[in-house]
């Protein structure tokens, strides 16, 4: 019997995953095909693998290449993610497991401050970081996420910091842990699988991310990925599009590297222990 | 904690206050942009080796940011003092940072533009220089001055060096006239087209002597159709409608028509593919004759179309035609930002770019045609024409009617177009009420452009 | 509800330190946040163009918005259509998938890694190639759908399915909602499933009376955020479709990106978005409204 429930579920999980990774699959296939064929046929199979996109592609078109963007991206990811995470952690936290006066107010503009489309908050943005003097730098990315100001990443903690019952905190008060000792012995252990996650979103968000990048980011040696990748596509001239492909392969890469190995945390954590005990 | 979002309002309310002080500190920034005529060259009459460095920016292909930069490179060796910091990159999004850069003040010292947008840039704020004002440092002298002030002369001041030509153009796949044995016209008329055009879909429904694209439609197709039927485009030069219900109503027609008879392709089996015809299977795959495009798409048109040859004929022209609704254009502008520290310098830098037999060979037709006759002269004596676009070029000149005012390029009222455009298409409106609405939008937009003008 | 609570409450000086922790929040918010909101708030107040200096104009772009804009409406409706259709699919799918795979098996984690890809991909530049090939006229899921014997469909070409298909990218990217219900799932204490086995619960009973109560937390703060961020959703729309055919996927994003950047209309987008914005709160206050009635907190409910 729950041989055959598991056999349904590997089967479905294997039909369902081919469907869905099935453009996936065509991308990659793509990225190996010469360039009218990218776009004159649906065929899965390149009629001959051409290899040269992913080489051509990895100079770049200019004086920069994919080398200087990966790194560039690193650099700006990295201590973004870092940054998000630590801030959002502390932020949420408070939020979750204290009772201060203003705080209904703080977190209602938390939520508000989602609401607004980056297209009319990114003018005046411009103007704050021009007069800090930060543009054409990675600091327009890094100091505001120091200052958690992803509410997303803090309402999520928030979420799953109250999914934790307070007998927990109630046991180290008693044992004479001071509150930012309960925080990093006792809740942020049980909170793995919601800190992985976060900075799994963090890093692959940011790794994505145009638009912010294209208006704070000017000099061609800073560009990211993102940037990188986009940046021989023209309405009135050859795009490389077969380039593009194969770049946007790589581009991948690091992502599916990071959830790779971040995923069995999501197996790990307080399952296996069991909190009520 | 719900109360708190109703508190929310309220806060609102008491920021409002403070944003008011806010901002009039801020707003020395925004209006950085307006700064009428504040800016001095402030370069001028210093050393001849003081350091410079001026930034320059623009969008493109590989082979465009290959070129401008062994350009740079060239002229940064030959001017020790100058640099040039090069911010290139796509097209998406570009005018956006372009808006945000001089919103900020911001703004690279020059600056690629598209003409589609100058109008709508400034319109309202001077944003570059003149380049009459620098006559002594660029020459100006071989640039047509016609082209010049039907593309690039606003409010009396000439806003960028135009970099290159365009004009309308019909790429023909000859393989395909050749096996479906249609006739090869020098010049067609809608009239042929719409002839041969069905015949070619009674033989066979699934094909179709022209793909439909709706940004040609909107861009190309109905604006020129129109002033060939009655000589004007659709907003005269003071800014008043160039069509009535009756003109419209015959243009729509016309263009009904060619869907009704299968001359062009369905708009729904093109949609995903507007403004990129060279993505579209029906191109790449040599399943059309013919496709309405600009002179300067045809190397991305071409770069797609694997297995068949192609030539270049005469965008169509109705039979007693008023107008042929052709014209040249420029492919893009170069302008100066007036806020810029170095505009001498930046001046000097874009007479070489367009004067200089090096850099005009190394840019080539980068840009598409340039305008400057011995520069045209200069590349085909090195064979750096290409010899399709450059023919297919001549062709459109030789057939050139007046151009269209500044206004035609308006972004909003190509919305409308587009809109209109697809309506009839899709066969949601007739052609009289189709007309009917392009007469009461236009008109609306029309005003409301007016009063911002002001 | 227990003894912590007392102490909690009656130590003041453990609950202010709850406002030294949110502390980075206030700072970033006041620094970063406040001033680019209350700007656009002004903005919507005024003609601002991005070019020439703002001229206060009063309620005029709310009133323009209301009664002359002819795609105010039609882009209002699409966006509802396109959340109405996006985010429960996302999120049925999310959670579905997120159950099933809450199994310790072989090659586990490489199933997880699959069903996350399409999310990796995001907004890429490669996605408008990708999804045209799809669903282009002989692609392959009309290839699919004739297959079936059912003629093939222009999926871009009829407005009702090309709004379709760009909720269908989008619950197609359903990865990060599914790894929060991993994440929430793998916090369930396995004892309670256990005493559930004991008293012979079956196991859609248990998922009804254990997991989905517990999950709900999780449930929620998704189905917040996949609601923020479909109102105002616009990549998609940008990247293959242009908001076409017939306006049928001119999502209220793509219509204020358009008013504010292309046709320097920056006032006027301010003025969309504090519409947007009154929109998803009024949708935000309802959902938290809601939530004593089916929402279970760890914590009881005390926030």
């Amino acid at each position: 019997m729950t041989s055959l429930i598991r056999m349904g579920r590997l089967s479905f999980l294997t039909i369902f995953g081919i469907i869905l990774i099935y453009p996936i699959i065509w991308l990659i296939s793509a990225s190996f095909k010469p360039l009218p064929e990218i776009f004159s046929t649906v065929n899965l199979i390149p009629s001959r693998f051409v290899i040269t996109s992913y080489i051509n592609g990895w100079k770049g078109s200019g004086q920069f290449g994919f080398n200087t963007f990966f790194t560039n991206s690193f650099l700006l990811v990295v201590p973004t993610v870092i940054a998000t995470v630590l801030s959002s952690v502390i932020v949420a936290y408070g939020f979750a497991r204290f009772r201060f006066p203003t705080k209904n107010l703080f977190f209602s503009l938390m939520i508000a401050t989602l609401m607004l489309p980056n297209a009319v908050i990114i003018i005046p943005s411009y103007l704050l970081f021009r007069n800090l003097g930060w543009l054409d730098t990675y600091w327009t990315f890094i100091i505001p996420s120091m200052f958690a100001t992803y509410p997303f990443f803090i309402f999520m903690l928030i979420q799953f910091f109250r999914g934790l019952p307070r007998d927990l905190d109630e046991s180290a008060v008693v044992d004479g842990c001071n509150s930012f000792k309960i925080l990093t012995h006792i809740l942020l252990p049980l909170s793995k699988p919601a800190l992985v996650s976060a900075a799994v979103f963090q890093f692959i968000w940011t790794w994505n991310d145009f638009f912010n990048s294209l208006i704070y980011i000017n000099s061609v040696k800073k560009y990211p990925i993102s940037l990188g990748l986009r940046m021989s596509l023209d309405t009135s001239s050859i795009s490389n599009w077969d380039q593009v492909m194969a770049m946007s392969v790589l581009s991948i890469v690091p992502c599916l590297i990071i959830f790779f190995l971040a995923q069995r945390y999501f197996v790990e954590g307080i399952a296996t222990t069991g909190i009520k005990g | 904690m719900l109360k708190t979002f109703g508190k929310l309002s309220t806060l609102s309310l008491v920021m409002l206050l403070a944003i008011a002080t806010i901002l009039s500190a801020c707003s020395g920034s925004n209006s950085n942009a307006g700064n009428q005529g504040t800016a001095v060259n402030e370069n001028a009459g210093q050393n001849k080796d003081e350091k410079v460095t001026l930034r320059f920016s623009w969008w493109g292909g590989e082979s465009r940011h290959k070129a401008t930069l062994a350009a740079i490179d060239m002229y940064m060796k030959q001017n020790p003092n100058v640099t040039i910091e090069a911010e290139y990159g796509t097209f998406d999004g570009y005018y956006q940072k372009l808006q945000t850069q001089l919103s900020g003040g911001t703004a690279p010292d020059l600056i690629q533009l598209d003409y589609l947008w100058i109008n709508d840039l400034v319109r309202q704020v001077d944003l570059f220089v003149d380049m009459y004002t620098l006559k002594d440092t660029i020459d100006i002298s071989e640039f047509d001055e016609q082209f010049l002030r039907d593309w690039a002369i606003i409010n009396g001041q000439l806003q960028g060096v135009p970099t290159g030509m365009n004009a309308l153009t019909t790429i023909v796949n000859k393989s395909f006239m050749d096996r479906e044995d249609i006739p090869m016209h020098e010049k067609w008329t809608w009239e042929q087209i719409i002839a041969e055009g069905q015949k070619l879909n009674q033989k066979n429904p699934k094909m179709f002597l022209i793909n439909s694209d709706l940004s040609t439609l909107t861009e190309k197709i109905v604006p020129s159709y129109h002033s060939q039927l009655t000589g004007k485009y659709l907003v005269n030069a003071d800014n008043t409608l160039g069509f009535d219900q009756q003109s419209m109503t015959e243009t729509f027609t016309f263009l009904k028509s060619l869907f009704d008879t299968g001359v062009l392709q369905p708009l729904g089996e093109s949609a995903l593919y507007n403004a990129k015809t060279e993505q579209n299977p029906k191109w790449i795959n040599g399943e059309t004759a013919m496709t309405i495009a600009n002179v300067a798409d045809i190397p991305k048109l071409r770069g797609t179309a694997a297995n068949f040859d192609i030539t270049t004929t005469l965008f169509p022209v109705k039979e007693n035609a008023k107008s042929t609704g052709i014209n040249a254009r420029p492919s893009q502008l170069i302008g100066i930002n007036k806020n810029s520290k170095h505009i001498e310098e930046a001046t000097k830098f874009l007479n070489w770019l367009f004067s200089d037999k090096e850099a005009i060979l190394t840019l080539g037709v980068e840009r598409s045609i340039p305008v400057k006759p011995s520069s045209q002269e200069l590349l085909l004596a090195n064979d750096k024409l290409d010899q399709v676009v450059a023919t297919s070029l001549e062709t459109a000149l030789a057939n050139q009617a007046a151009a269209p005012s500044y206004m035609n390029n308006n972004q909003e009222l190509m919305k409308i177009s587009n809109e209109v455009i697809e309506k009839v298409a899709f066969g949601k409106l007739t052609p009289e009420a189709a007309a009917a609405e392009m007469i009461e939008r236009y008109e609306a937009k029309l005003k409301e452009i007016d009063a911002s003008t002001k | 509800m227990n003894k912590l609570g007392i102490v909690f409450r009656n130590s003041d000086n453990r609950q202010w330190i709850g406002l030294l922790y949110v502390s980075p929040f206030i700072i970033g918010l006041l620094v970063f946040k406040m001033y680019p909101f209350l700007a656009s708030l002004y903005y919507s107040f005024t003609d601002f163009s991005l070019l020439k200096p703002e001229k206060f104009v009063g309620l005029s772009n709310y009133i323009y918005m209301f009664t002359k804009d002819p795609l105010f409406f039609p882009a209002l409706k699409a966006t509802l259509l396109y959340v109405l259709f996006a985010v429960p699919g996302k999120l049925a799918f999310a959670l579905l998938i997120a159950v099933i795979l809450n199994v310790n098996m072989k090659f586990i984690s490489v199933y997880r890694t699959l069903y996350y890809l399409p999310s990796i991909l995001g907004g890429s530049v490669a996605i408008a190639i990708l999804w045209r090939s799809m669903f282009t006229k002989d692609g392959v899921v009309n290839q699919f759908i004739t297959g079936m014997g059912l003629p093939a469909i222009d999926w871009f070409g009829i407005p009702s399915l090309a709004l379709i298909s760009i909720s269908l990218l989008s619950i197609w990217q359903f990865g990060s909602s599914m790894v929060l219900f991993l994440a929430g799932l793998k916090q369930i204490p396995k004892d309670l499933y256990e005493a559930g086995t004991i008293d012979g619960a079956s196991k859609l009973r248990m998922f009804f009376s254990i997991t989905f109560p517990l999950l709900t937390p999780i449930l929620f703060f998704n189905l917040i955020m996949q609601t923020v961020n479909a109102f105002q959703e616009f990549t998609a729309a940008f990247l293959i479709t242009n908001g076409g055919p017939l306006n049928s996927t001119y999502l209220f994003g793509l219509k204020l990106y358009q008013d504010a950047f292309q046709f320097a209309k920056m006032g006027y987008a301010s003025a969309l978005s504090w519409i947007l914005f009154l929109s998803i709160m009024l949708f935000t206050v309802i959902a938290f409204k809601s939530q004593k009635y089916w929402t279970h907190y760890e914590d009881g409910g005390k926030f």
